[in-house]
């Protein structure tokens, strides 16, 4: 319990730290937000009207530390400002459109591809000498390849010459959202072809740290006494060998958890899937700052979400690190 | 632009649609060349970690005909060895069994180590017998192919070593006699824990380390006893601890929470699990304090006279194998050298390796005694010394030594004081091939 309160405690103060950094670099950047939008207006504007503007966007010219504890206040009401590019949609609207996308199509293939790489690498490891090492250049090739190429060439190929697949965004367009076969049908149709490019692309990674580990871990003693007690393969490959050779890949996989949100651009941008690394490509485009902390905010909150759960599997996988027990 | 890189084809392919326009080979071959780059390093990469991690090297890609050679030579040892005996019931004796009767007789078995072309000979034509509810101690300096032989006796070895002849002739309960490297696998999975179990060298190694020990045990038994109910079971890991001297509240304990004796213990409770007829101990106390090495072997003798299991226990410490074994087998560069009663190795140890032995070590209980040791080091089996391979540190090598090795024969024994019987003897050593010929010829009239 004590371990647990201080893995809480840390995870308290890395947030506290990320957030403040979140705060803190936008104004440290040269160039001022609020001057950019009132360039849009070619001077249109009159000095009340730029004051309005200051005051609606936080940037009024209080000291730093009346504006950050104003961040803070805002932040902890959910407030994160209005965006620029799309104004006058609060922030908060655009991420809550576009993150349930994100974490539906990239969460899902990020775990789904964890699931079977690992899966395939154990099976490679435990069959290691056999035909199944020809697994290994085929996902390695996969992998070297550059991600945003591939998903180019496999829209060009399913979608744009054997239009099997819906071109571009998250459902087709006229459909109402909502639970109806139709559109849900829909979501999975367009979300087919940029699922196989992240799994088709990543499993490569997760196959060949597995296997590695599973022939690292099958020339371990426990594993020799388990062949010699007569255990059944089944039960040597999942809870002697598995389990322990999956240990490491853990990490990575928290990781990769928390890169979902940020990693998500290139995949949303060249299926223009309508997700939150779409939101943030527009945003850095648009120079779009409330916008921008928002999804930083949400990216930094995602990474120590993610390790948390990582330490909490590994807890429940590996006894060594309970302390106190 | 005057230069170009890969990375800036793609970027303005990119830039004027290229794809809209179909025009896939202004986009395809930049990015298939990222790709071949970067398998390229990959695979200079998987080199690197097969060569930092021997562990990959026996499945590695770089070194795939190796690994494909071994198996070919290790399926063909299996064939050769299956060949020789029919597989079932050699013979059938129908009296009970009692104590005194061989269990298992080791005939020439050989071990090797590598491929065919050039194998390094681990086990060189050894032969042994193991009584029943007795303990055959096998000693020798680290390499002498002590673990080996045990790895080989449960047919745990792994490639690249492999069995090249042999019998291993078990002899059960019922009277039936099977030769072990003769079993299939289902009938080898059968056989191995419910006939014979073996404890391993280091017990933190052996555990899995994030399996409660009482699911360690058994399991063993779940995989055997397939109708036993789990409460059954449970009741039986409970006893097993209880018979290995550990409380039974410790079934939930994790490896990493117990001491280094303890995980010794809970070791020998897994090898007790289906009430083995034999156990092989490779080492079982090495790893331990000069303390918990005393109870561990008061322990599992203690056991043995309960349970009345045969032991082939392994060590590099004669003299613990003294005080606890019936019979001694001394091992060097992969031939047993000299066999014998426990009783006659302490006062008269016959081959000059094995008094080197004794010398090396201080005797738990006796008298205070000078060490000796034994000059040199353990021969490198792939260049053995012609002749003895001992005869290089051997303080009483002479003209026959280089030429020829010694055969393991008989020596002429003295009935002892008590008017015993004498425990027959055998010794491989050109310093008694007088008193040999002289037995073999008395034998002969």
């Amino acid at each position: 319990m004590k371990g647990f309160l201080r893995r809480v405690a840390f995870y308290l103060i890395t947030a506290w730290a990320a957030i403040t950094l979140n705060f803190l670099l936008p104004r440290l950047i040269p160039g001022d937000p609020v001057t950019r939008m009132l360039d849009r207006f070619h001077g249109q504007l009159g000095p009340n009207a730029v004051f309005a503007l200051r005051k609606l966007f936080g940037q009024t010219s209080d000291n730093i530390w009346d504006q950050y504890v104003d961040y803070w206040t805002r932040l902890l009401h959910g407030d994160f400002g209005v965006s620029f590019t799309s104004y006058p949609t609060p922030v908060t609207t655009i991420i809550g459109q576009g993150l349930p996308w994100t974490l539906g199509l990239i969460g899902v293939c990020t775990v789904l591809s964890f699931i079977i790489g690992t899966g395939l690498g154990a099976f490679v490891g435990w069959k290691r000498g056999t035909w199944v090492d020809g697994f290994i250049p085929v996902t390695t090739f996969l992998t070297s390849i550059p991600y945003f190429w591939f998903g180019l060439i496999v829209v060009y190929v399913f979608a744009v010459v054997l239009r099997w697949f819906p071109l571009s965004g998250g459902y087709t367009p006229g459909l109402t959202p909502g639970f109806n076969t139709d559109f849900i049908g829909s979501v999975v149709l367009h979300a087919l072809l940029p699922s196989i490019a992240i799994i088709v692309s990543s499993i490569g990674y997760w196959l060949l740290g597995m296997r590695n580990m599973m022939i690292t871990t099958l020339s371990e003693d426990y594993v020799l006494l388990a062949r010699a007690k007569g255990l059944s393969a089944r039960r040597i490959l999942s809870t002697y060998a598995g389990r322990n050779a999956l240990l490491p890949s853990l990490a990575g996989f928290a990781l990769s958890l928390g890169f979902i949100v940020g990693g998500s651009i290139i995949t949303e941008v060249v299926f223009n899937y309508p997700g939150i690394g779409y939101a943030l490509f527009q945003a850095v485009q648009g120079q779009d700052y409330p916008l921008m902390q928002g999804i930083f905010f949400i990216i930094t909150i995602a990474v120590l979400a993610a390790n948390l759960v990582a330490d909490l599997l590994y807890v429940i996988l590996d006894p060594r690190t309970r302390q106190g027990a | 632009m005057t230069e170009w890189s890969w990375g800036g084809i793609l970027y303005w392919a990119q830039n004027s649609s290229a794809l809209a326009f179909g025009a896939w080979w202004w986009f395809v071959p930049p990015g298939l060349c990222i790709a071949l780059l970067g398998t390229a390093l990959s695979l200079i990469n998987f080199g690197i970690d097969e060569f930092i991690n021997p562990r990959l090297r026996s499945a590695g890609i770089a070194t795939r005909k190796g690994a494909k050679r071994a198996a070919r030579a290790s399926a063909a040892g299996i064939r050769r060895a299956t060949g020789r005996t029919p597989r079932r019931a050699l013979r059938r004796t129908d009296a009970a069994f009692t104590r005194g009767d061989v269990i298992l007789q080791i005939n020439d078995l050989v071990v090797d180590y590598g491929s065919a072309d050039q194998p390094v000979r681990a086990v060189d034509g050894v032969s042994l017998t193991l009584r029943r509810g007795q303990v055959l101690g096998i000693a020798g300096e680290s390499g002498s192919g002590k673990s080996t032989l045990a790895y080989a006796i449960t047919r745990l070895h792994q490639p690249p070593a492999q069995i090249t002849a042999g019998q291993l002739l078990y002899t059960g309960r019922d009277g039936e006699t099977v030769d072990v490297l003769a079993l299939d696998d289902r009938e080898l999975t059968d056989f191995r824990w419910e006939e014979l179990s073996i404890v391993f060298q280091s017990a933190m190694n052996a555990l899995n380390p994030i399996l409660r020990v009482g699911a360690q045990i058994e399991d063993a038994i779940e995989a055997h006893r397939p109708g036993m109910s789990g409460e059954e079971r449970a009741e039986r890991v409970r006893e097993l601890m209880r018979l290995v001297g550990i409380s039974a509240d410790r079934v939930g304990a994790y490896p990493h929470e117990l001491s280094g004796g303890m995980r010794q213990r809970v070791m020998i409770a897994i090898a007790l699990a289906l009430d083995p007829e034999i156990i092989i101990m490779d080492e079982p106390t090495t790893a331990l304090d000069v303390v918990i090495q005393r109870q561990i072997v008061e322990k599992i003798m203690e056991l043995k006279d309960r349970l009345g299991f045969s032991v082939i226990f392994i060590t590099h410490d004669l003299s613990m194998l003294i005080e606890l074994s019936d019979e001694i087998a001394i091992m060097y560069a992969g031939r047993v050298v000299e066999t014998g009663a426990a009783r006659d190795f302490y006062s008269s140890p016959q081959h000059p390796y094995s008094q080197g032995l004794l010398g090396s070590f201080p005797t738990l209980s006796g008298p205070k005694k000078t060490l000796t040791g034994i000059v040199g080091s353990p021969p490198d089996l792939r260049a053995l010394p012609s002749g003895c391979p001992f005869r290089t540190r051997c303080p009483h090598a002479f003209e026959p030594c280089p030429v020829e090795d010694p055969p393991l024969l008989p020596i002429p024994t003295v009935r002892d004081a008590d008017g015993d019987a004498p425990a027959p003897r055998a010794v491989a050593c050109h310093l008694y091939t007088a008193q040999q010929a002289a037995l073999a010829e008395g034998a002969a009239v």
